[in-house]
């Protein structure tokens, strides 16, 4: 730089020559002051009005462009939970429920430093954390920054949230949620089902009826910090949050639970693999549906599939005798027989290479149609089976729901298999005919009981009973189909027929209620095994279907239990439970003791 | 405009009739008239002065509100509390209201004993900074000392504008301004060392103020116009060899032109600047209601508060800024125009360069014209070391603002105010050295109380 050198120049030569001046030593013209101040003030002027043009191109030309590129780095939408809707009893009692709850969790960035001790004291003891947990999350780091957000526990209730609240820690927050809660024992769990963490339904009643339950999460718009912290006063509401319906169901909580409880001790007694109850009115509203083997919903994780199958429609079995009323009614209805028409009956009957016997051998017997019942005879059955021939049986089976699905659309259901007679073979019609061959699953079973108990129409199956608003508006589902199967007239002999299995001479008079008449049906048939395929070790299903009051039934029950051990006949494995939950039922149903005597029945000749 | 105000001033109604008289001849047009008012409005004796006070006083009063606005989400998530760094900026505003008012009282004849011992302790600071500042964001400007971060290269820009005019206005006494070497010797060489030892702390904007009010004096001084593109020719050199040390620096320096390229690093603050800008609009979202100081955009309190400012008034808002800024410099102009003594038309260019360039720099960089520097808003950006040094130098400005001849005989008229008298007794006053004391009031009678109370009045 030239001022360098020339300024050491000048130090050395304190007196130049005028000839050789230094640049320094040159004087100068000056400028007048008032116009360069002037030039100053044009200078600034000008600077300022330039930014003010380039202000408004930013705030008022192009401010939108700005503004959105700026949102939509801003924006987010955030879900607003809904509350799912109950599932309850007919009277409101509750299966599954929702509660609102905190999830509690750490800002680890806003923590201070002389509450952390604190706060892991606290939070370890209140939640039964080890302490090292967290610490960990408190140390948790998100890119290198520490993490703005680790949930310590969900599921808190806001009881328990206010207290920690009112001791101040900085940094430790709750957000609103809610929790699915099932009361516990409803002995509903296969029925019910349960929902997942996210909060949808993962198994059962939760699972099929997610749509209506779930509602809709409310939708909101809302800006946020580079850290993701919400700004306030900016965004709004897009959408309220819809909450989820109630779903009513036709069960009673207290039967349903009082089932379970004898289906449980009894499955337990006879070391059963597994079993069902269902309770069903006549017009087809299912009042109980209890499994074995059960679980609890609110631990779910730990429940193996097994557990979770909800049995009395996901399990098949052939139902053997009880489906021999099927028969019976074909024929009256066909006007083939009378219950008075009688049969010469042997012990047992060949029929192609099969030879088919009664349960207990017995010397040839002249049995009226209702003595075949009452006795439960199979070689009987199978001669009434044949009045009424393939196609007829097929049709009645058909009719009263035998292999077609119950309707009432739950998972896993299991349709049973009811082939047609095209494809039968010699030994089909005489199986059939006291209740092999076919399948059917204990809902099923229970319809055809429901029908011939509600005069012959058969109503489809319901477990819903309706739905209701969260402002507490109820709409009832819709009147399910019914369908007559046979004349009323049919069906109250069918009834006295099925009486008179619950009396002394007939199979199940351990069947018996106090105060009412009951009418009702044992069964049992050799279980398939499931790991070959055939009888061979497959042990037997044992069920008791029936209803009471036999001269104006309300309510049906049917138990089913798979391969007992030890008493494997119908009348003996299953009745008790059906006693007991039938004397059960008619006392909470409030049904009146029957005021009127069975008229005798001719059983033999 | 109340047409019906006295017009007459001390500083001669004779030639405003006259001007008004021809102007008449000419137009006849309603706007000019009031126009007219308007400059006549101008014309009287403090104006200066109150306009001097009024810009600086509403840019104190925003930058407050605008610290507090802008700072409360980092403060809060820093410290726990949201006015945390608006506190510290209170108080430094506490500490400069009493400074202020101090240096607007001293005399000219004082002021010119300020400059030398505050830019030798600015340089020391420097110094020492350079070799033991403390370093944030990549650059060492700042000096901690007992606890407080004090960036020693606001004051200096202080020191050197009251050092610089008081050098040239003793030069210009002494009649020795008529070499080249009494013009750059030795101005030129401190304002160099002054740059360089910024320039340590990475400091481009600062270095870029220093090296405008050495222009404006030597431009004032009425040095010639061929030194100009000399000094421009240096700084473009020095910029070179700022550029060839750091090459990311040219980087830096040219993203402004287009900040979506980088939108994640260099683009970064400029974007998040023009968009809080934007979503202000016309009108803003409201004081308080910032949605880019919520962590979108980086040191919202500091270098960009003007864009906060936008965004929460709007262009409304940001041209009123631009427009106190720009009274001020029309006041600090008007001081150095309305003078004769060289220090006062030296030192007033000086500060108002200062304030003026800085304001200038700051926002040309928030509305995305000049390249990022880091530098504060004065006045208004957070910040004690800037904001203190500034309040300092607004008050001398005021001191020759009230220096102005027309001034001190309106002033004096009112009588001495109380600091005056204290100041007087110390030894400090207006009067207290003076040979002739009273030579701008009417030598033999005082003010009678009717004159006083018309003063009173301007």
């Amino acid at each position: 730089m030239p001022r360098n050198r020339t300024g050491a120049s000048a130090g050395r030569r304190p007196h130049p020559a005028p000839s050789i001046r230094s640049p320094l030593r040159r004087r100068f013209r000056r400028g007048a002051i008032q116009p360069r101040i002037r030039v100053m003030g044009a200078i600034l002027g000008t600077v300022l009005l330039l930014f003010a043009a380039r202000l408004v191109q930013i705030q008022g030309f192009n401010a939108d462009d700005y503004a959105e590129a700026a949102a939509s780095l801003r924006l987010t939408t955030i879900e607003i939970p809904t509350v799912r809707g109950d599932i309850t009893d007919m009277a409101g009692r509750p299966f599954a429920m929702s509660v609102e709850v905190r999830t509690v969790f750490l800002d680890p960035a806003e923590v201070r430093d002389d509450q952390r001790e604190e706060i892991v004291q606290e939070l370890s003891r209140r939640f039964d954390l080890p302490p090292e947990e967290i610490v960990a999350k408190l140390n948790a780091r998100v890119d290198g920054r520490p993490s703005r957000y680790e949930v310590v526990q969900r599921g808190v209730p806001i009881e328990e949230w206010k207290e920690i609240r009112e001791l101040g820690f900085h940094g430790v927050s709750a957000e609103r949620d809610y929790k699915r809660v099932y009361p516990e024992e409803t002995g509903a769990a296969n029925l019910v089902g349960f929902v997942g963490l996210d909060g949808h339904g993962l198994e059962g009643l939760e699972a099929v009826l997610d749509s209506t339950l779930a509602g809709e999460a409310g939708q909101q718009q809302v800006e946020v910090g580079s850290d993701g912290t919400q700004i306030p006063m900016a965004g709004g509401l897009i959408r309220e949050p819809v909450p989820g319906r109630t779903v009513r169901l036709t069960l009673d909580l207290d039967l349903q639970w009082y089932a379970q409880q004898a289906l449980n001790r009894r499955v337990e007694e006879l070391d059963a693999e597994a079993g069902s109850v269902v309770v069903m009115t006549r017009d087809g509203q299912i009042r109980a549906m209890a499994n074995y083997p059960t679980y609890d919903p609110n631990n779910f994780s730990a429940v193996s599939a097994e557990q979770r199958r909800n049995g009395a429609v996901a399990d098949a079995f052939e139902p053997g005798s009880t489906a021999k009323v099927i028969t019976v009614a074909a024929a009256l209805e066909e006007g083939l027989v009378t219950p008075d028409t009688v049969f010469t009956v042997p012990s047992s009957i060949r029929r192609y290479d099969q030879v088919f016997r009664d349960a207990n051998p017995h010397p040839t017997q002249r049995l009226t149609v209702n003595g075949i019942m009452a006795t439960s005879s199979n070689v009987g059955a199978i001669q009434i089976g044949e009045k009424v021939g393939a196609e007829k049986m097929y049709e009645y089976l058909r009719r009263f729901g035998v292999g077609q699905p119950t309707g009432l659309d739950l998972p896993g259901e299991n349709t049973g298999i009811l082939t047609a007679p095209e494809h039968w073979s010699g030994t089909d019609l005489p199986s059939v005919s006291f209740g092999h061959s076919v399948s059917v699953n204990a809902v099923q079973l229970a319809s055809v009981y429901a029908t011939i108990a509600n005069d012959g129409v058969r109503v489809a199956p319901t477990l819903i009973a309706g739905m209701e608003d969260a402002d507490g508006e109820f709409e009832a589902a819709p009147d399910p189909e019914s369908e007559r199967v046979i004349s009323a007239d049919t069906a109250a002999d069918l009834r006295l027929m099925l009486e008179a299995v619950t009396e002394e001479t007939g199979t199940a008079p351990q069947a018996r209620v106090e105060g009412y008449r009951v009418g009702g049906k044992t069964g049992t048939a050799n279980r398939i095994n499931p790991e070959t395929g055939k009888y061979q070790g497959g042990g037997y299903v044992s069920s008791f279907v029936g209803f009471a009051p036999a001269d104006d039934p309300e309510l049906v029950v049917s138990v089913v239990l798979h391969s007992p051990k030890g008493e494997y006949y119908g009348g003996e494995a299953a009745t008790p439970v059906f006693t007991d939950v039938m004397s059960f039922a008619l006392k909470t149903a409030r049904i009146p003791p029957t005021q009127t005597e069975r008229p005798p029945l001719r059983l033999m000749e | 405009m109340a047409a019906t105000t006295p017009v007459s001033s001390a500083t001669g109604g004779r030639g405003a009739g006259a001007r008004r008289r021809t102007r008449n001849a000419k137009t006849d047009g309603a706007v000019l008239s009031r126009v007219k008012e308007f400059t006549r409005l101008l014309d009287r004796p403090l104006t200066s002065y109150y306009l001097l006070v009024g810009s600086s006083v509403l840019l104190i009063v925003l930058g407050l509100v605008m610290v507090l606005s802008s700072s409360m989400v980092d403060s809060y998530t820093e410290t726990g509390s949201a006015f945390s760094l608006f506190l510290k900026q209170a108080v430094a505003a506490l500490i400069g209201i009493p400074l202020m008012l101090l240096a607007s009282r001293l005399p000219p004849r004082t002021l010119r004993l300020l400059g030398g011992p505050l830019l030798l302790v600015s340089i020391v600071l420097l110094v020492i900074t350079t070799f033991r500042g403390v370093e944030y964001y990549g650059a060492t400007r700042w000096l901690n000392i007992g606890g407080i971060t004090v960036q020693a290269s606001e004051p200096a820009k202080l020191a050197f504008a009251l050092w610089g005019a008081n050098l040239l206005a003793r030069k210009e006494e002494l009649r020795e301004l008529t070499e080249w070497r009494h013009l750059l010797v030795p101005l030129l060489p401190v304002c160099g060392i002054l740059v360089l030892l910024v320039l340590m702390g990475s400091d481009l904007g600062t270095s870029f103020v220093l090296m405008a009010v050495l222009v404006a004096l030597l431009w004032i001084i009425g040095a010639p116009g061929r030194l100009f593109f000399g000094v421009v020719g240096l700084v473009g050199l020095l910029v070179a060899i700022m550029i060839a040390v750091e090459p990311y620096r040219l980087k830096r320096l040219t993203a402004f032109l287009n900040p979506e390229a980088d939108p994640f690093n260099s683009g970064y603050q400029l974007l998040h600047g023009l968009y809080a800008l934007g979503t202000g609009g016309l009108l803003g979202v409201g004081i308080g209601a910032s949605r880019e100081k919520w962590g979108h955009l980086p040191h919202p309190e500091s270098d960009f508060i003007f864009a906060i400012i936008g965004e929460e008034f709007g262009l409304l808002g940001t041209l009123l800024v631009i427009g106190l800024f720009g009274v001020l410099g029309y006041s600090g102009l008007r001081v150095a125009a309305r003078t004769t003594d060289p220090f006062v038309r030296l030192s007033a260019v000086a500060i108002t360069t200062w304030i003026c360039v800085q304001a200038m720099v700051n926002i040309g960089t928030v509305i995305g014209v000049l390249p990022v520097t880091g530098i504060p808003l004065p006045f208004v950006s957070a910040g004690g070391s800037s904001l203190i040094p500034t309040m300092l130098g607004m008050g001398v400005l005021l001191a020759l603002a009230r220096n102005e001849p027309a001034a001190r005989s309106a002033l004096s008229a009112r009588g001495p105010t109380y600091p005056q008298r204290a100041l007087s007794w110390l030894g400090l006053g207006n009067s207290a050295g003076r040979t002739a004391p009273g030579a701008d009031r009417a030598p033999k009678t005082r003010p009678t109380q009717v004159q006083a109370r018309r003063n009173r009045r301007r």
